[in-house]
């Protein structure tokens, strides 16, 4: 009796075996967010020192440019791989505390605006997306993964979408490698047309949130252009996430009635699965900031956490792509995605630009 | 109490987003942390 007492009682809790695993890689993300807060830093000061007027690159970039070169020549070892993988938990808990830049008030009119262009987005990008993907030949289950990870949320959609209609893991491999290598493209052309055309910071953010698939790579392209086009790069882009559960429910119906996936059995159920749940934590900050629980400080040091949570995930963006991974997965499907990007980029720059002319934004 | 962790080891990453947010939350929202800069 006390023998098996003793033996079972040595045990350490997973959750912190599992919280050790995480320390190596959460240390290399803050390492290189650091890394590239230092060099934009260091860069600001020689030009202010020397009287140059040297580009301000943010840290951003570095921080992503530094990743992508671990990720891309020795790659990520093994024993950081664990605390890397948490740059999405970072996203979302930035996400969530950035609600409390929101009242609610300006939500629901910023919002209205935002939700309508999000509604045309989708519709545009879904319709495209498959007759380019027919136009090209593909098969008619990764034509959907690329539709929806283009009009959606990019990674999330594929995976919400690739167990719901029964897709295989190859055409899954694809639509993911395709929307990523746009992602990471994104970051260096979305910034280059928003300073060309001289969009407004308002502007800028809502057509990064629009027409950039992924959410890390939305927020960085937001981030990349200015503090306050991140913010509503951020929230267009939350817009969006927060529809997938209806399409992917959607394309989960039209495969069950061709016979070619499981039926629904219970829609609000799935519904709820598939909703991001990170959306209600943002709500919620939002409605404390509103109701004015937070001070003024207070309100700064959230939004300053909001700041850490994403420099944890732009470092952990970089060590996740690996560029050669994603060309060795052909270039079809990576050609249909570059241009729908393009035409859908296109799109959304066109709407949010109408918008600014129609509403002011 | 044994509960507790397995309740934890469940949790999908949105849900311990929102969890570590509200709990940072709180912590500003009480000065229970310090002033965070950037």
């Amino acid at each position: 009796m006390s023998e098996n007492i003793a033996i079972a009682a040595p045990d350490p809790s997973p959750l912190i075996r599992r919280v050790v695993e995480l320390l190596p890689g959460l240390a290399l993300l803050t390492a290189i967010g650091l890394g590239g807060k230092f060099i934009e830093q260091s860069i600001a000061a020689y030009g202010k020192a020397h009287h140059q007027p040297l580009p301000n690159i943010e840290y951003v970039l570095w921080a992503i440019l530094i990743g992508l070169a671990i990720s891309n020549t020795v790659g990520v070892p093994r024993l950081f791989r664990a605390g890397v993988a948490t740059y999405e938990f970072w996203l979302k808990a930035g996400i969530v505390l950035l609600g409390v830049r929101f009242l609610l008030g300006d939500l629901v009119k910023v919002g209205g605006v935002t939700l309508g262009l999000v509604v045309i987005e989708i519709l545009g990008s879904l319709l495209f997306m498959t007759l380019l993907g027919k136009a090209f030949g593909l098969k008619p289950k990764l034509i959907s993964l690329l539709a929806l990870g283009s009009s959606i949320c990019g990674v999330s959609a594929i995976i919400a979408a690739k167990g719901a209609i029964e897709a295989e893991d190859e055409d899954a491999g694809y639509a993911m490698a395709a929307i990523l290598a746009l992602g990471a493209l994104s970051l260096f052309i979305f910034p280059a047309i928003g300073h060309a055309l001289g969009l407004s910071d308002h502007a800028y953010g809502l057509w990064a949130g629009l027409g950039v698939d992924n959410t890390a790579e939305a927020t960085a392209a937001g981030a990349l252009y200015s503090d306050t086009a991140g913010k509503y790069a951020v929230l267009a882009k939350t817009m969006r996430n927060a529809t997938i559960g209806f399409v992917v429910l959607g394309y989960a119906i039209y495969w069950a009635r061709q016979g070619q996936a499981g039926r629904v059995a219970n829609k609000a159920a799935f519904l709820w699965q598939k909703f991001p749940k990170f959306v209600l934590g943002f709500l919620l900050i939002s409605l404390l900031a509103s109701l004015h629980v937070f001070t003024g400080p207070e309100v700064t040091s959230l939004a300053n956490l909001s700041r850490w949570a994403f420099l944890l995930t732009f470092a952990g963006v970089g060590l996740s792509t690996d560029l050669r991974k994603i060309a060795q997965q052909g270039w079809r499907p990576f050609a249909v995605g570059a241009i729908g990007g393009a035409v859908i980029a296109a799109l959304t720059l066109g709407l949010v630009v109408g918008a600014d002319a129609w509403v002011g934004l | 109490m044994s509960q507790a962790p397995s309740v934890l080891n469940r949790l999908s990453t949105d849900w311990w987003a929102v969890l570590t947010a509200v709990v940072l939350a709180v912590l500003v929202g009480f000065d229970l942390l310090p002033p965070v800069g950037w």
